[in-house]
């Protein structure tokens, strides 16, 4: 039974698991290379699996109508999220994050809050925003959402599957890769390290580090909110919004962060790690080996078992985190001091 | 003090008449705990239909109120105590799990009526326990299952390991196996009734290890959804699930609680309310009398003949022709089960409602 469409299947999982984790990251990556630390990964996220939820919920015909059909035509689109409803619902839900980031450059670059408190409270705020909307989603439904992708290759035989995952899947791929070259060939990703690595300095030479910031907690909260609503929208084949949705995905990809000490190709490592122990929790439960309490207890956590021992590992060597930290990471920032 | 003992005792009579006219002209209060939101399109909401009912039956009679989302275990005696302290005169308590609460709390509102969903404690005579013979559903399903799979593997999502699902799990690889000796089922115990995120990774992980029919014991449409998008077949639970899997969705054992709510209430009403348990199936009497608790909807996606031989099956089900689990049974170890060995011609009720072994057939443990 094991084979080659098994295996291929858990590629698939661990893919489908990672996406999300690794488009968060890569937004947590650049907000802490530009120095700066935001707690509120997981608030953005929750809000940003919501808003992709009811915009999906209202784009379904929406969107049909917009291509030019009529009314009647367009009925039998109802909770299914065609391919402009599609982006438009992601679009809104990062918009949605960085709206809520927003506020978190207003307090630390701004009122030069601290970013632990402030980023704390971001996750707290948007947690409460959603709760208490489950009840009231009962009459949205998406039943279903567009794939992006040719039919030809969802269509192929055996790898169809593989290469038919969410478009948002390569581009989170893509993103890892974008990052690396930002980061270290382009001039404004050299801006973004400098404000990160001290502070004092570029705003010495004349480069405006709160600006520069600003720009990267707003593309962080973007980052996060499309990673919410792909785990809203895209993640389960059957679009789902329930108050608490993520589950700590927001923590996870902070700490992917830590677990790729700050080096973009080891976010898609870790990213691939914490989705594989995603993947793993029910496939052992089927294996049948495991005694009652390891079915009901340990596989449910390993998810988050498996960063906290990856962590304890890494942090042993602190010469590895040091090696790529940003200097100036978590530090408020006034031009005046 | 005579005079004022006695001036007083008049008081306490005829503010006890008072109260008792008045209650004779407000409305009876039904208060109704739930597990999952009313908008889970399953379980609850079919709960929450059946308090529709109970409104729409009894009008300005009847005031009803609801609490989504209550927490099975100790959590729900603070929930129970609130709907009693608010003054509600019949409580309906709608998970396994709030068993003992109910049951906890009831004995502290002695005035107060108790009903509570797929339980069998009733440690004071204001608690009733009913349930539904949703295993009779399951036996249509075994039928139709060996006869639509290609791929001989069945994904059975369960939620809890407790008899009522148990049960179903019997009934079912009973008749599969029956039809199809080759079937095999593969579970996944979800430990949750409603969360769509486990439900859909279950459906998600039993389809990637081969099998091309999900069923579920859970109360959300999101594993349905699953089949769907992966283009495998599934039945849908508690409410009519057809829409969520246009191709997909073969039937759906829907609850339906409408008339047993009413019934209870307007006994509560008349004063002829008193402590039972009722386990309706397919019919109130399982011998082909009035419409039970069980209701075999939309069937679609499989050929007409199957289609024609499940409907004979669920027919016999409903006129008691047929026993869902009809001797000779065997257990996992290949025995003869003590009703089969005790001559019966079928499992008792006692077996059923405790049941807490896996029949011959079904492969695995059943977790503790």
């Amino acid at each position: 039974m094991v084979d080659l469409t098994y295996w291929l299947a858990l590629l698939v999982t661990v893919l489908n698991y990672a996406t999300p984790l690794l488009i968060a990251a890569i937004g947590v990556l650049i907000v802490e290379k530009s120095g700066v630390l935001n707690l509120g990964v997981e608030g953005m996220m929750i809000v940003g699996a919501m808003v992709g939820y009811v915009a999906g919920s209202y784009l379904d015909t929406a969107s049909c109508k917009l291509m030019g059909f009529d009314g009647v035509t367009c009925l039998q689109f109802e909770g299914s999220l065609t391919i402009p409803g599609y982006i438009a619902a992601f679009l809104l839900a990062g918009v949605a994050g960085a709206a809520l980031a927003s506020l978190f450059a207003l307090m630390t670059q701004v009122f030069n809050a601290n970013h632990v408190a402030t980023g704390l409270g971001l996750t707290i705020l948007g947690l409460t925003l959603t709760n208490g909307f489950g009840p009231d989603a009962k009459d949205m439904r998406v039943e279903s959402v567009a794939n992006i992708l040719p039919d030809a290759w969802v269509d192929l035989p055996v790898i169809g599957r593989l290469l038919g995952t969410d478009l948002l899947t390569y581009l989170s791929f893509a993103a890892a890769v974008a990052s690396l070259y930002f980061l270290s060939r382009t001039r404004l990703g050299m801006l973004v390290r400098a404000a990160g690595e001290n502070h004092h300095a570029a705003h010495a030479i004349g480069y405006p580090v709160r600006l520069i910031r600003v720009g990267t907690i707003l593309f962080g909260g973007f980052m996060a909110g499309i990673a919410g609503a792909y785990i809203s929208l895209v993640q389960l084949e059957a679009p789902t919004w329930r108050e608490g949705m993520t589950a700590g995905a927001g923590w996870l990809a902070l700490a992917l962060i830590l677990f790729s000490t700050w080096r973009p190709l080891r976010v898609v490592l870790g990213a691939l790690l914490f989705g594989l122990a995603f993947s793993l929790e029910l496939r052992l439960q089927t294996m049948g080996w495991m005694p009652s309490w390891g079915v009901q207890f340990i596989l449910p956590s390993l998810p988050y078992l498996v960063p906290v021992l990856v962590l304890v590992i890494i942090s042993r060597n602190s010469a590895m985190i040091r090696a790529n930290q940003p200097g100036s990471l978590a530090e408020p920032f006034s031009p005046s001091s | 003090m005579k005079l004022s003992k006695t001036f007083a005792t008049g008081l306490v009579a005829a503010a006890l008449t008072a109260g008792a006219f008045s209650a004779q002209a407000e409305p009876v209060k039904v208060g109704f705990i739930y597990v999952g939101p009313i908008g889970d399109l399953g379980w609850t909401y079919r709960h929450d239909q059946g308090r529709l009912a109970i409104e729409e039956a009894l009008g300005d009679g009847v005031v009803t109120t609801y609490k989504e989302n209550v927490e099975e275990g100790a959590a729900a005696v603070d929930a129970i105590t609130d709907m009693a302290e608010a003054g509600q005169d019949i409580i309906f308590t709608t998970s396994f799990g709030y068993m003992d609460p109910t049951n906890q709390v009831a004995a502290n509102y002695p005035n107060v009526k108790f009903e509570h969903a797929t339980g069998f404690k009733r440690e004071t005579d204001n608690v009733s326990t009913f349930s539904a013979r949703f295993y009779e559903g399951r036996v249509v399903q075994g039928l139709i299952a060996a006869k639509m799979t290609k791929t001989n593997k069945i994904g059975y999502i369960g939620s809890f390991p407790i008899p009522e699902v148990i049960r179903g799990i019997n009934a079912f690889t009973t008749e599969l196996k029956k039809h199809n000796p080759d079937a095999e089922v593969e579970i996944i115990w979800a430990f949750s009734w409603f969360d769509p995120a486990k439900e859909a990774a279950a459906a998600q992980t039993l389809i990637d290890n081969g099998a091309d029919i999900i069923v579920q014991h859970t109360d959300s449409p999101a594993a349905m959804q699953v089949a769907e998008a992966r283009g495998v077949k599934a039945f849908g639970q508690a409410s009519d699930m057809s829409r969520f899997g246009p191709n997909a969705h073969l039937v759906s054992i829907v609850d339906n609680w409408d008339t047993y709510y009413v019934d209870r209430v307007k006994a509560v009403v008349d004063g002829t309310w008193s402590s039972g348990d009722t386990w309706w199936g397919l019919t109130k009497d399982g011998m082909g009398g009035e419409q039970g608790m069980v209701q075999l909807a939309s069937y679609g996606n499989m050929p007409d003949d199957l289609m024609a031989e499940a409907k004979a099956l669920e027919a016999s089900l409903a006129s008691g022709e047929r026993h869902a689990l009809p001797c000779p049974i065997n257990n996992q170890a290949g025995e003869l089960v003590k009703d089969c060995a005790d001559g019966a011609a079928h499992l008792s009720d006692l077996t059923l409602v405790t049941m807490n072994f896996y029949v011959e057939g079904v492969t695995g443990n059943i977790p503790q």
